[in-house]
């Protein structure tokens, strides 16, 4: 266990992460940056799912995968790095679109998807697995982050209507999308070790324009399928 | 009518829901409304009346990733 001596967190705790299994919903922007600080926290079991190979403008954000690898899978262009990083981590790979029926082995899903279509499905999956959700969005300069423990705290679908959505290529560099991957990264850990400061029934919006940080807090919708 | 939006005045011609509000401005995308610290449920939006010195927060919801 000296390789989390520096975590310094009790046995307990750590031994906790040691048996926790995270399924990391895209293996991107956010995807990177969160399997990167779930591997050096100590999560014993990490899922990837991805569908998409990595090409050369991922690069400039996505630190795990390696310049040889373009044209690789990103889910084994990930688990190549974890391997390296920590061989003890156990890894399930999903090179495919994300199902409900994924969700069946993990303790939490970390959405690291990079669209609102995908984000309301892992949603919807969460409430009927009654898995929890650690959602979050990053575009331009702009980010969020919230957990969702199913059936109990406000889900996605409380906060927000889904809307077909608007594309456009916005600035996405790589301090501002590691940014928020870091804190969903907290999330997870949060979950796991100190729920009751978790975000649940509120999002943190970060807004990097101006540095500023504001909380939300919400409640469970009245109206949601939730 | 004078309200605050996003920590900024803002004068209202006339009284409004905040329904009317968000067609007025044509607010697009995924957002949440809270007012006056108390978030509104979409549900809502055509019947919450606008007085005059609430205060309003427009946060927008983000999909990338």
């Amino acid at each position: 266990m000296n390789r989390y001596l520096k975590n310094n967190l009790s046995k307990e705790v750590q031994e906790r992460l040691q048996s926790a299994k995270v399924l990391i919903c895209g293996c991107g922007g956010l995807g990177s940056g969160v399997i990167s600080n779930l591997a050096g926290l100590g999560i014993g079991t990490l899922g990837l799912c991805d569908f998409d190979k990595v090409e050369i403008t991922n690069l400039n954000r996505q630190f795990i995968h390696k310049y040889e690898n373009i044209g690789k899978f990103k889910t084994e262009s990930a688990q190549e790095w974890i391997k390296s990083y920590n061989p003890d981590i156990k890894i399930k790979l999903f090179t495919e679109p994300v199902k409900e029926d994924m969700f069946k082995d993990f303790d939490i899903i970390a959405d690291c998807t990079d669209n609102f279509k995908t984000k309301f499905q892992l949603n919807d999956f969460a409430l009927n697995t009654g898995k929890a959700l650690v959602h979050a969005g990053v575009q331009g300069e702009m980010g969020q982050i919230m957990s969702i423990i199913p059936h109990q705290t406000a889900c996605l679908r409380c906060v927000l209507e889904e809307k077909p959505e608007e594309t456009g290529i916005l600035k996405n560099i790589s301090p501002i999308v590691n940014t928020i991957a870091a804190i969903e990264s907290l999330e997870v850990f949060k979950l796991i070790s100190d729920k009751e400061n978790a975000l649940l029934n509120k999002v943190l919006f970060i807004n990097f324009k101006d540095y500023s940080f504001k909380t939300i807090k919400f409640s469970k919708n009245p109206h949601c399928i939730c | 009518m004078h309200i605050k939006v996003n920590g900024k005045p803002v004068e209202l011609e006339y009284e409004m829901t905040l329904g009317e509000f968000v067609q007025d401005r044509a607010l697009k995308g995924m957002f949440a409304i809270e007012k006056n610290l108390k978030i509104i449920n979409k549900e809502d939006y055509s019947t919450e009346l606008l007085q005059d010195g609430d205060s309003i927060e427009i946060v927008g919801f983000v999909g990338g990733g």
